[in-house]
């Protein structure tokens, strides 16, 4: 019988992140990992002043 | 050990520049004495944002970010800086808010998207269900004794509320109210700004004086053009037509005029240099329309408030009103004496040459 361990949130990265392992008789036999965030700043780049992209782009992760 | 920190002489030192090389060193040693009598516990959760804030605040420089969080602060759950991870250190926060009531600060980082009930931000799993950033702010927001919003995201909105905002993100005070909130905005807030507010709330319990915009007049009551190192070269109509030349950038974007914070006095990176002395135009960071205007364009048209715009033209006509919103009134009155014209012109006259 497989075991899933969920951690959520992941701690000590940028952003939202989750991860679902499944464990079976010791061996994984299955991992999902999770982007947990979408803010969509692709569709806010749209139309703008090509110049704002390096400014706005470097706010995707501050670390 | 010091005595407790009066009032006035905390507010002279947050304003204050010459003595500032680092406010939180000299704060520590009294933040350090109310904390141990008993100070708040501090949760910091994260949503909508791009975890700069929190890199911010780890540059203090001194004392350095182990002692501020380990000894000054009671920081209880902070999405980059807690060693545990899921389950475990979900329930911890959670115990402490269950625990303090209307006694712990929720810092929040980030914008609230509240489009399909808030599924673009979730922040992890609680009772086998995702929770969502929305319902964060919601519970523990409603059960804190006050809410510090660090960053521009959280405070205004930010890059995520931008046009056309497409997960429909808020600012915190959209989603909770009747809790007292703090803005520190910034893109990112100076550590300083957040370590002096978190400072002034376990010192006296309450919140510092705020401005109209709910930020602290400590740090956001200067306008960055009054004090500008480039700011003679405005005053001699001295404009820069290209980055690198000297000369007021205002031509070039420069925002300047309408930025409420004291970057110009109390520098970056430990005291070495800021924005606009590095070459680079203001952004206006701390103002809430921030960033929907065009950056690197100068604003034909001004917000002097939400949903209001003025053209330049239009300012001395409006002096008064603008005074009373913080817009420094030398502005309009060079714009009246014809000392920058309207964009328009000053186009027409390059076209001209």
């Amino acid at each position: 019988m497989a075991q899933t361990i969920i951690i959520d949130p992941v701690t000590r990265i940028e952003g939202h992140l989750a991860v679902e392992v499944e464990v079976d008789g010791g061996r994984v036999v299955n991992a999902k990992s999770m982007g947990m965030m979408f803010r969509g700043l692709e569709l806010i780049m749209k139309g703008r002043d090509p110049r704002d992209a390096a400014q706005l782009m470097q706010r995707i992760c501050g670390v | 050990m010091p005595t407790k920190l009066s009032r006035r002489d905390f507010l002279r030192l947050c304003a204050g520049s010459a003595a500032a090389i680092s406010l939180s060193g000299y704060l520590a040693p009294f933040i350090k004495e109310a904390a141990a009598a008993g100070g708040p516990p501090v949760l910091w959760i994260q949503g909508g944002s791009c975890t700069g804030c929190s890199i911010s605040i780890l540059n203090t420089v001194h004392p350095d970010i182990e002692k501020v969080i380990t000894e000054v602060i009671s920081l209880r759950y902070h999405p980059n800086l807690s060693a545990g991870a899921g389950k475990l250190v979900f329930e911890e926060m959670y115990k402490v808010a269950a625990e303090n009531p209307k006694k712990f600060f929720l810092v929040v980082e980030g914008a609230v998207p509240v489009a399909d009930d808030g599924v673009y931000c979730i922040i992890g799993e609680r009772n086998g269900h995702h929770l969502t950033f929305l319902k964060a702010v919601q519970e523990l927001g409603s059960q804190a004794a006050g809410i510090l919003n660090f960053g521009t995201c959280s405070a205004f909105g930010g890059f995520p509320a931008t046009p056309p905002n497409p997960t429909d993100c808020k600012p915190v005070k959209d989603i909770v109210k009747n809790v007292p909130i703090v803005n520190v905005p910034g893109c990112p807030p100076h550590p300083d700004w957040m370590v002096g507010t978190i400072a002034h709330v376990i010192l006296y319990n309450e919140l510092p004086e705020l401005d109209a915009f709910g930020r602290p007049t400590m740090f956001f009551d200067k306008i960055i053009h009054d004090n500008c190192q480039r700011r003679q070269y405005f005053d001699n109509a001295i404009f820069a037509k290209n980055f690198g030349e000297p000369g007021c950038m205002l031509e070039l974007g420069c925002k300047g005029p309408f930025a409420h914070c004291d970057s110009t006095t109390r520098l970056w990176n430990g005291g070495t240099n800021w924005c606009v002395k590095a070459g680079g135009v203001c952004i206006a960071c701390t103002e809430p329309q921030f960033p929907a205007w065009p950056i690197y364009e100068r604003l034909p048209e001004l917000p002097v408030a939400p949903g209001i715009t003025a053209t330049v033209d239009q300012i001395g006509g409006v002096l008064a009103g603008l005074a009373v919103l913080g817009i420094g009134g030398h502005l309009a009155g060079n714009i009246m004496t014809g000392r920058i014209g309207p964009k328009k012109n000053q186009d027409e006259k390059e076209g001209d040459e």
